[in-house]
């Protein structure tokens, strides 16, 4: 069993759905991300080529920042998914350092700031911070929407298959450009994405074996 | 102390549609406690992305919601002066009070000049809506419709395709589409037009292997994501689509006889003076080539009639329209349009070959038991080809491209939104369709401004008792005369002494997203009275507006005009068909009322209730409510809604129904979608009714010394040079150029917090962009802010980022940017105000759909202040 994700680079339009689903999802403060878009060009005009590389915490199975943890706050589950216990995170920032994707975030003040500066919380913030409470401190990043995926689990649900148990990244793509499952099942739809399609991780020199994978045609 | 657990009273999930931009993309809607905390597509509806997707705006609505910058009380102008950068000194008064003021300052009006009112609507909640309130209540009051016609619209495209498509505008047919070529059209990438759907049906059709190709200035949105992106200077798409239809047609040969002959004027007989033989009841006549005679288009058996040769027909001499076409097509190679749109001859040439060769002419398919023409090949086109001062000539020359190989409204082909409907199965409503009218062509059930056709084009007439020339130029969807600079000279010349002196808007920004922003601020500064009913102040309402309500944004708002005809209301090709409900999930904030409600209110105090029900009642001309509205009976909105919804769906679908299920579905049947082949009506590539319409303006206009470039009124689609090229001055050596973005649609949600966030991720959403040789040649680095100026003198200023993938001769940014407004402090100063460069005079007219010249001339160089 190890969750992994395959985006489908010739689907993604860049308007930034997944960004914005996992910033409403999450809760998360201004300026904080965890999935983003890295958008760029390759090819001198007038073959020139638009890429848009939306990027994740790769979930790495061989992860820098979890080796680095001097606490164990970063955990890589038996499923795949590395998560951060916020209990245990000191804030020592070293797996900030250590992973080669830059998907990690240290929380410093972002959570006193407010959307609308100088205007108080809105009540989304404000329920926000009761129904997802961030800790000022720690180390925060992409967890796979891993209470979907736990609870989903734990009601019979299929995560990537039935939505109330699939990330909220993917489930928001409105060209289909994220597909979720399981990395293990060779007839699951990322494995079968990943070998039809010549399916790619980000930056394999790392080492670090992500599970992200990129397909294009 | 020990804190309280949050306990979560209420958690449900609301369906909705979503009014971010004028997508009408399905959603539901996550509120606990009372907060929406969440949006995501609707998964149980196809009006949504892939999956329940949704697009970015969407999510923001919530913030919307939130905004501690939005209108929340009726305010009042407490600064007699008005102006760009005069504070209005708002002061919060009541609704009593600002009903009060604005039904004795509009009742003046009433009683003697009530088209001295203008109407306005331009709301951020979607574009059916503004029916109501611009089209219903601005009608019945006798004002007069103000309709600029925005930059970021495609007015050229509207009217053509209304007539040829029925449709507001156009769009591949991706479930069954094989080649699909974009002519500044961002159908399934950036906002507007059925966005999403569109996005997840584009995907799985490039999945399986469609080719898309983009002629763009820019590799952004629709050039980024084609398979093929090809550079093409602005305004001179109709170059390219000409050639293009000429190597199919004259070096090719492809082109679907069987199509051209039935479904279009193609076999119309034309006299050399350019008008049709017609017979003794004046109708059009074609060639039977079994009989060797003339027949009336009309005729039940029409057998083979002829495409080409020479005849005599009525005592006339004679050829079918075709024929001219395809002599006319002659001069313009891919040799000819390579130096002025520089695209390479060889590409064209290999575009054209793979289009006609993808076509499949003669081809069948077989949908759910019904055989039709099969065409998986398409040319769209919107706003960036079509916005323009050749725009009219650039869609029908596109549009060409499709009648040529037969591929409208049919599988696989070019489509417009859904234009016909046989009803729910148990009530048979809403129906509506193409019919065919007046010599043979293609005329809608419905259209915009509530106007019941498509054809036949109203004829241009003088109407000196009101401040507009609407009536004049009747090919337009926009009047931009009554704005611009061009207005006292025109009016006083052709002896208009009304005068727009008030204004009702509703939504909108014209002050921003108008050519000639300049005499749009003289406009409104000479205007006695403007109410705005906003979701924010803005740059409009600071300068001029003397009374601002405030509007519910989408997620307050109950409605059921986003699902009435005629724009992006429901879903395409052989997607089910869908009505939708709008409704709030959460109550309207503050004093914040949806302007369904204030308009019943206005009518009532107006005395005009009763006109407004009765044209509710007949509203969109066939589907409206049945049994009808009492006319001398005040409803509330909601009683409306649900008499709408089920005059259509039965009473036991009414309003909260609605509300719990959010949207009804039933299946299509293939002639739905594809109806072409089952309406005997024609589409026009000959435009014989420009030389009545030339000779009807001219009558007009020249007596009174007005010039237009009377040739663009000519039947064959010909080539025409767009105004930017016109421009001698070879120190203005640039294009400039704008896009849509696909983070905001209008100027309304530049201030959300998340939006802007995204942007920073987004250099082509908030810099100019360039290319870096033409940077390098003028010492120009990344980051640097530049000034770009007009030959007028009009400067705009903005950062800028450099890219290979923009045509070296333009300069482009974002639309509907550039905010300076205190109103909304977040999206101030974002991006550059491109709309500024854009001029708004005959010379930047369209002149045969007055579409405004959205590209500019321009020179480019280094700003002084480089923060």
């Amino acid at each position: 069993m190890r969750w992994g994700m395959v985006i489908d680079l010739t689907r993604c339009i860049g308007c930034f759905s997944c960004v914005l689903a996992c910033k409403q999802t999450h809760f998360l403060p201004p300026g904080v991300f965890w999935p983003r878009i890295v958008i760029g060009e390759t090819g001198k005009y007038p073959a020139t080529q638009k890429q848009l590389l939306p990027v994740l915490c790769n979930h790495c199975s061989d992860a820098p920042c979890q080796q680095v943890c001097p606490t164990e706050a970063t955990q890589v589950r038996e499923d795949g998914i590395v998560w951060v216990d916020h209990d245990k995170c000191i804030g020592c920032r070293y797996c900030v350092v250590a992973c080669p994707y830059q998907h990690r975030t240290y929380l410093d003040d972002q959570l006193d700031k407010e959307y609308f500066p100088g205007k108080g919380l809105t009540p989304i913030e404000e329920i926000g911070r009761k129904l997802y409470p961030l800790q000022k401190g720690t180390t925060v990043k992409c967890n796979f929407c891993i209470e979907r995926i736990d609870e989903g689990l734990k009601n019979g649900l299929s995560p990537g298959v039935d939505r109330e148990a699939t990330p909220a990244c993917v489930n928001n793509c409105p060209a289909g450009a994220r597909v979720f499952g399981d990395l293990d099942d060779p007839m699951g739809e990322p494995s079968m994405l990943i070998r039809e399609r010549k399916g790619s991780q980000l930056r394999p020199e790392f080492l670090t074996d992500p599970s992200v994978w990129y397909v294009r045609y | 102390m020990e804190q309280k657990p949050f306990e979560i009273i209420e958690d449900k999930w609301v369906p909705t549609t979503c009014g971010m931009c004028y997508g009408m993309c399905a959603i539901r809607v996550r509120v606990v406690n009372g907060v929406p905390i969440e949006v995501e597509g609707n998964p149980e509806s196809v009006m949504a992305g892939s999956n329940g997707g949704i697009c970015g705006k969407a999510h923001a609505a919530i913030q919307m919601v939130y905004d501690p910058y939005r209108v929340n009380y009726p305010l009042r102008r407490t600064n007699p002066k008005k102006g760009i950068g005069e504070d209005p000194k708002w002061k919060r008064i009541s609704w009593e009070e600002a009903i009060d003021e604005i039904v004795e300052r509009l009742g003046k009006f009433h009683e003697k000049h009530p088209e001295e009112v203008g109407f306005m609507s331009s709301p951020p909640t979607g574009a059916d809506p503004a029916c109501l309130f611009a089209t219903l209540l601005g009608r019945k009051f006798g004002g007069t419709m103000l309709m600029p016609g925005p930059t970021q619209c495609a007015n050229a495209s509207h009217e053509p395709a209304g007539m040829n498509h029925c449709s507001w505008s156009v769009t591949p047919d991706f479930r069954y589409a094989n080649y699909a070529i974009f002519f500044g059209a961002g159908k399934g990438i950036s906002s507007g037009h059925s966005m999403v759907m569109l996005a997840g049906l584009r995907a799985d059709a490039t999945a399986r292997g469609l080719k898309t190709v983009a002629f763009d200035p820019v590799c952004h949105q629709q050039g980024g994501k084609s398979t093929e992106w090809i550079p093409v200077l602005p305004g001179t798409d109709l170059a390219v689509a000409l050639s293009m239809a000429n190597v199919l047609v004259n070096e090719l040969g492809i082109y679907d006889r069987e199509y051209l002959e039935r479904k279009t004027n193609a076999p119309y007989l034309v006299k050399n003076d350019g008008t049709y033989v017609r017979d003794e009841r004046g109708e059009p006549t074609l060639w039977n080539i079994d009989e060797n005679k003339p027949q009336p288009w009309d005729r039940p058996n029409l057998g083979n009639t002829s495409l080409e040769g020479e005849y005599e027909a009525f005592g006339e001499k004679c050829r079918p329209a075709f024929s001219f076409i395809k002599e006319h097509l002659k001069q313009y190679t891919p040799e000819w349009a390579e130096p002025i749109s520089t695209v390479p001859a060889t590409t064209i040439r290999r575009i054209a070959k793979e289009y006609g060769e993808n076509a499949r002419i003669g081809s069948t398919i077989e949908i759910d038991g019904v055989i039709l023409p099969y065409r998986p090949v398409s040319c769209a086109i919107f706003r960036g080809g079509s916005g323009h001062s050749n725009g009219f000539h650039t869609f029908m020359a596109v549009d060409l491209l499709n009648h040529l190989v037969g591929n409208c409204e049919v599988p696989g082909g070019c489509i417009g939104w859904v234009t016909r409907s046989f009803g729910y199965p148990q009530t048979g409503m809403p129906a509506f369709g193409p019919a065919p009218s007046k010599e043979g062509f293609l005329t809608s059930s419905s259209w915009h401004r509530g106007l019941p056709a498509t054809w036949p084009h109203p004829e241009p007439k003088l109407n000196t008792g009101v401040p507009t020339v609407a009536s004049v130029f009747t090919l337009s969807t926009a009047e931009p005369v009554l704005v611009s600079e061009e207005r006292e000279n025109l009016f006083s010349k052709l002896g208009i002494t009304s005068r727009m002196k008030a204004l009702m808007m509703e939504g909108a920004n014209p002050l921003m997203n108008t050519a000639g922003h300049q005499a749009m601020a003289e406009f409104l500064g000479g205007l006695e009275f403007i109410v705005h009913y906003q979701l924010y102040c803005n740059e409009t309402s600071d300068a001029f507006a003397d009374i601002v309500l405030p509007d519910a944004s989408t997620l307050e708002t109950l409605d059921i005009l986003q699902s009435e005809l005629y724009h992006f209301h429901y879903p395409m090709g052989m997607l089910p068909m869908e009505y939708h409900l709008r409704q709030p999930v959460v109550q309207p904030l503050h004093e914040r009322r949806p302007i369904r409600e204030f308009v019943l209110d206005l009518a009532e105090r107006l005395g005009i209730l009763p006109q407004l029900n009765e044209a509710l009642n007949s509203y969109p001309v066939s589907t409206g409510c049945n049994p009808p509205l009492d006319p001398e009976k005040k409803y509330t909105w909601e009683e409306i809604c649900d008499a709408f919804l089920t005059s259509k769906f039965g009473s036991e679908h009414d309003l909260e129904w609605f509300k719990d299920h959010g949207f009804i579905r039933w299946k299509k049947r293939p002639e739905e979608p594809y109806w072409k082949p089952f309406i005997n009506a024609r589409s026009c590539i000959y435009m014989e009714f420009l030389i009545d319409q030339e000779k009807m303006t001219k009558a007009i206009l020249e007596p009174v010394g007005i010039e237009l470039d009377w040739t663009q009124y000519t039947p064959l689609i010909s080539y025409f040079d767009a105004a930017s090229y016109k421009v001698k001055d070879t120190e203005f050596d640039l294009i400039a150029f704008s896009y849509r973005d696909v983070l905001f649609g209008g100027t309304h949600s530049q201030g959300l917090p998340w939006l802007r966030e995204c942007a920073k991720m987004s250099p082509h959403s908030e810099m100019f962009c360039i290319n870096i040789d033409t940077a390098k040649n003028r010492g120009i680095q990344e980051g640097d802010m530049i000034c770009v100026e007009n030959e007028r003198g009009k400067k705009v200023k903005g950062k800028v980022h450099l890219v290979e993938g923009i045509h070296p001769q333009c300069v482009a940014s974002t639309s509907h940017a550039g905010k300076w407004s205190d109103s909304q402090p977040l999206g101030k100063g974002k991006a550059p105000f491109f709309t500024a460069l854009l001029e708004s005079n005959f010379d930047n007219w369209c002149p045969v759909g007055l579409n405004p010249e959205t590209s500019a001339r321009v020179k480019l160089y280094k700003a002084e202040d480089t923060k």
